[in-house]
């Protein structure tokens, strides 16, 4: 598999009431990330890219929905969340 | 900020205690007579409230991506409207605090708060300081009615004036008739034919031109030296003026060269007055003599009483003013004076008065100006504060009748003269006078007016 850059690994952080839920209770903050990423690289994208300690990753394969034109059906692209809970006393200015 | 400062009324001293702090702190400052100076602090603890405020409306109603409305964290809304809600408080709080102040000090602005709206420093964790000055309604002590007499100015009706009103209706009636000698003398009318040269060209030629003496003017013409040039000339006579064009005359070839004109006098006519006897007044629609001088006598009556009356209103106000003296504003009575200096000038101007003469008249008009602007204001400010104290009011509906008569008046309808009025704002004016008439109306009955026998 080919090297994903790091710095496009990580897509957006998802500013949600849900998400903002995480944050408060686990000190998890979740992402998109792309889908081809695994744990092992989200954690060195996210260490290095906000400067703090990950403790675990944990993440989940979403499906894209379905899109209807007229009569055909498609899709939107599906896409990988990741819970990116980090160590004590770490936080992302973002949220 | 020093709030201990012994400064004239400071407010918050005992609004502290009634409420547990107030919003706004202001001291005011009297820098000149009307003119105020006011320093505002609003505390940091109210900006903070105000933005608070702000927030929670906000968060109330803005939909959020990601989240159910109302439920958006405050940090998030910061970001995306943060400077907006900023402005907003800003503005916000700059006003409010003014109205604070006025009301803590009791004021009574007459103009538009002054000072660098634009350059106060604001940020939500310190407190906002700003001054403004503001020009306010001076402080009038009314003084005592019943201390006050005045002496009735009396209706005088000389039969001078009423022979003169009789005179200027014959002026009115007069009749041009041929003079019997044809000879031109003052104020008659003549009707000539002339021709204009300069030099080889012809410059206006006229038949049948009428000239009324002793104007300076023919058909448009400039010509001073025909008044004095034509008197004595008659019918077939013919004489010639010599005139000297001005340096400003339009066609530069011709200024300031000589124009020659040559008249031709076709007639002489001579304004007659009618004489005053019965048939005179039959003419003008009455009966006999005695009774338009009767009906002239009315008039002239009415119009005198009419003027002794306004000039006893005159008089009550003054001497009210006169045991009140009340400060102005530096401020607005330039501006007035230099507005109807403004007017004067325009005036002048147009009436072709030169620039120097202009000057001079000016600065005599400012003085003479300045008295009256000044009484104006005094009476006014007067008035205003009688009519405060003595609940007096205009209702709309006083108004609307007095609309309908201006109509009238104008052959209009009330509707019509009402959308006028509007349309040129002259509705506060009028409604600004009939206050004060009913304020003289009712110092009429109170101040005591001595009636000379």
């Amino acid at each position: 598999m080919a090297e994903i850059d790091l710095y496009s690994l990580v897509k957006r952080p998802l500013i949600t009431e849900q998400g903002m839920h995480m944050v408060e209770t686990q000190n998890a903050y979740p992402f998109a990330v792309d889908v081809r990423a695994n744990k092992i690289q989200i954690r060195q994208a996210i260490e290095k890219l906000f400067e703090v300690e990950v403790e675990s990753v944990r993440t989940a394969h979403r499906k894209g929905k379905k899109r209807r034109r007229g009569r055909r059906v498609g899709r939107t692209p599906n896409w990988k969340k990741a819970y990116v809970k980090l160590k004590e006393g770490h936080t992302i200015e973002l949220f | 900020m020093s709030d201990s400062e012994n400064k004239t009324d400071v407010s918050d001293a005992d609004s502290t205690e009634t409420e547990e702090k107030s919003r706004y702190l202001s001291e005011a400052e009297t820098v000149a007579p009307c003119k105020v100076e006011i320093s505002i602090t609003v505390p940091v603890e109210t900006i903070t409230e105000e933005m608070d405020e702000r927030y929670a409306e906000i968060i109330k109603t803005m939909p959020f991506p990601g989240f159910r409305v109302g439920h958006t964290p405050r940090r998030l809304v910061e970001k995306k409207v943060g400077k907006d809600v900023l402005n907003d408080v800003r503005e916000n709080v700059i006003g409010e605090a003014f109205k604070a102040a006025l009301k803590d000090h009791d004021l009574d602005p007459i103009s538009d708060p002054e000072g660098d709206f634009e350059g106060i420093e604001f940020s939500p964790d310190e407190p906002l300081t700003y001054k403004v000055t503001v020009l306010v309604r001076p402080t009038v002590e009314i003084p005592d009615f019943e201390s006050i007499t005045v002496a009735a100015v009396q209706a005088e009706v000389a039969d001078k004036d009423i022979d003169e009103v009789i005179e200027n209706l014959r002026k009115q009636n007069a009749l041009l008739e041929p003079v019997a000698d044809g000879k031109m003398a003052a104020n008659d009318v003549a009707v000539l034919d002339f021709v204009a040269t300069v030099g080889e060209e012809k410059l206006l030629e006229r038949d049948n031109a009428e000239y009324n003496h002793p104007a300076e003017f023919i058909t448009g013409l400039k010509v001073p030296s025909l008044p004095d040039g034509i008197l004595g000339k008659g019918e077939g006579d013919e004489f010639s003026l010599t005139e000297t064009l001005p340096e400003t005359w339009p066609n530069e070839e011709q200024a300031g060269k000589d124009m020659v004109l040559d008249f031709t006098v076709r007639s002489v006519k001579r304004y007659v007055l009618p004489e005053v006897n019965d048939q005179f007044a039959e003419e003008l629609d009455y009966d006999s003599l005695e009774e338009l001088r009767e009906e002239i006598t009315g008039q002239v009556k009415r119009q005198a009483e009419q003027a002794a009356r306004e000039s006893t209103d005159k008089k009550i106000v003054d001497a009210l003013l006169e045991a009140a003296p009340i400060d102005l504003p530096e401020d607005v009575v330039k501006e007035a004076i230099q507005h109807r200096v403004e007017r004067t000038r325009a005036m002048l101007r147009m009436r072709g008065v030169n620039e120097e003469e202009l000057e001079e008249k000016l600065g005599e008009a400012m003085t003479a100006e300045r008295a009256e602007v000044e009484r104006e204001f005094r009476s006014s400010f007067l008035l205003d504060a009688i009519a405060k104290r003595e609940k007096i009011f205009v209702t709309e509906r006083e108004v609307k009748e007095r609309v309908a008569q201006m109509a009238a008046g104008y052959n209009r309808t009330p509707e019509e003269m009402q959308d006028y009025l509007e349309q040129r704002e002259m509705l506060s004016s009028i409604r600004g006078s009939m206050k004060e008439e009913k304020v003289v109306q009712l110092l009429r009955t109170k101040v005591k007016i001595e009636e000379e026998a």
